[in-house]
């Protein structure tokens, strides 16, 4: 059984996954499951994806990470955090689930631009609501780029890693995002101290 | 049309207010999803996946048996030496022995040995306040009435107690 307090980081437990014995890797992979999880969840949730497919999303994303240790895989090499190849993993099946969902509904086409914000909000002081909707009024780039600085803590360097595309891309979707929040009137209570 | 990164290309970083990271975290945060049914197969899976390693090596229970193999080693070592060596070559085994005392006064009980029940008789006797039953006890007797002092006496029995018990025969002399 995975220990919730577990000391050992990312790279260490990938290790074990790669070369430890079966109890071991056993024991790191669940690890790992448990550690980032709501994770991966909450990033199908921030694609649109409903609870159900969430789950389904969560379960395929470490289905392929397990893949990725030996005997099948070749073993992992972490040159960043675990998240940033996490992240892409999730996005992409969601987005697949998503557009298999659509076309099975017959319904419109699928459009990557009516990516939903963040969801289900709770009470604050301030109103949860008007931030999500001044959220949803980004473009879904320039939302994402600022939910992996703002709400994962990624570095820039690690989101156009995670993005696999420029840093010069990265900081200008970010500067972007950032103006266009600032300008929205939903957000101005949220400036004060 | 210029492209984002035509036109923003000298901040490296930019910050948000914290009240609005704080609460666009609580936004993200908010949604929670468990699934136990989830947890359990991605679990399982893991154990099919890595099924066919070697199972983990219990270190700890290597250490004890190497403690325990040189133990063993150790004892049968000790046991082929002393079947090999001569009995008069052996170190005297540490058995007590009855201490040799130069007076036979101290030979209280008039057993031919001195021994520890010659203390114990010798305290008895005094507590007692009986008379000697034997030529040693009589001569003991006698010197008490001559020192007369509770903590002479009392000396006296340490004193020939330790000269007893000593395994090397040699105890502290009065």
């Amino acid at each position: 059984m995975a220990r919730s307090s577990d000391r050992r980081n990312d790279h260490e437990l990938v290790e074990l996954c790669n070369r430890g014995s079966r109890d071991d890797a056993v024991e790191a992979f669940e690890t790992l499951y448990r550690r980032h999880r709501d994770y991966v969840t909450r990033v199908a949730l921030r694609f649109g994806a409903d609870r159900e497919a969430a789950v389904d999303v969560l379960q395929e994303t470490f289905l392929y990470l397990l893949k990725k240790f030996p005997p099948v895989g070749e073993g992992l090499v972490l040159t960043a955090q675990l998240r940033s190849l996490l992240y892409p993993v999730a996005k992409n099946l969601t987005l697949s689930s998503l557009r298999q969902r659509a076309r099975i509904d017959d319904s419109e086409e699928f459009d990557p631009d009516r990516l939903p914000a963040p969801g289900a909000a709770d009470p604050g002081e301030r109103d949860p609501a008007r931030l999500s909707s001044a959220l949803s009024r980004l473009s879904p780039e320039r939302r994402e780029v600022l939910l992996l600085r703002f709400v994962d803590d990624m570095s820039l360097q690690e989101i156009a890693d995670t993005l696999s595309i420029p840093l010069g891309t990265v900081k200008s979707r970010l500067h972007l995002a950032v103006r266009d929040l600032r300008e929205s009137p939903e957000i101005k209570d949220f400036d004060k101290p | 049309m210029q492209s984002d990164h035509d036109r923003i290309d000298h901040e490296d970083d930019i910050q948000l207010p914290d009240t609005l990271v704080q609460a666009m975290k609580r936004l993200d945060k908010g949604v929670g999803v468990m699934s136990p049914d989830a947890d359990r197969r991605v679990v399982e899976a893991a154990g099919a996946h890595f099924g066919k390693r070697p199972r983990r090596v219990r270190t700890v229970g290597r250490r004890w048996a190497m403690a325990g193999s040189v133990a063993a080693s150790l004892l049968v070592g000790v046991t082929f030496w002393r079947m090999q060596t001569p009995v008069e070559n052996l170190p005297p085994a540490p058995v007590a022995r009855i201490a040799s005392v130069e007076r036979t006064a101290d030979d209280i009980d008039g057993s031919g040995a001195v021994d520890i029940l010659d203390a114990f008789a010798l305290a008895r006797m005094v507590r007692e306040g009986r008379e000697p039953a034997t030529k040693a006890m009589t001569d003991a007797s006698a010197r008490i009435a001559r020192n007369g002092r509770t903590a002479a006496l009392q000396a006296r029995i340490d004193g020939l107690a330790m000269s007893i018990v000593a395994l090397n025969g040699v105890g502290e002399k009065l």
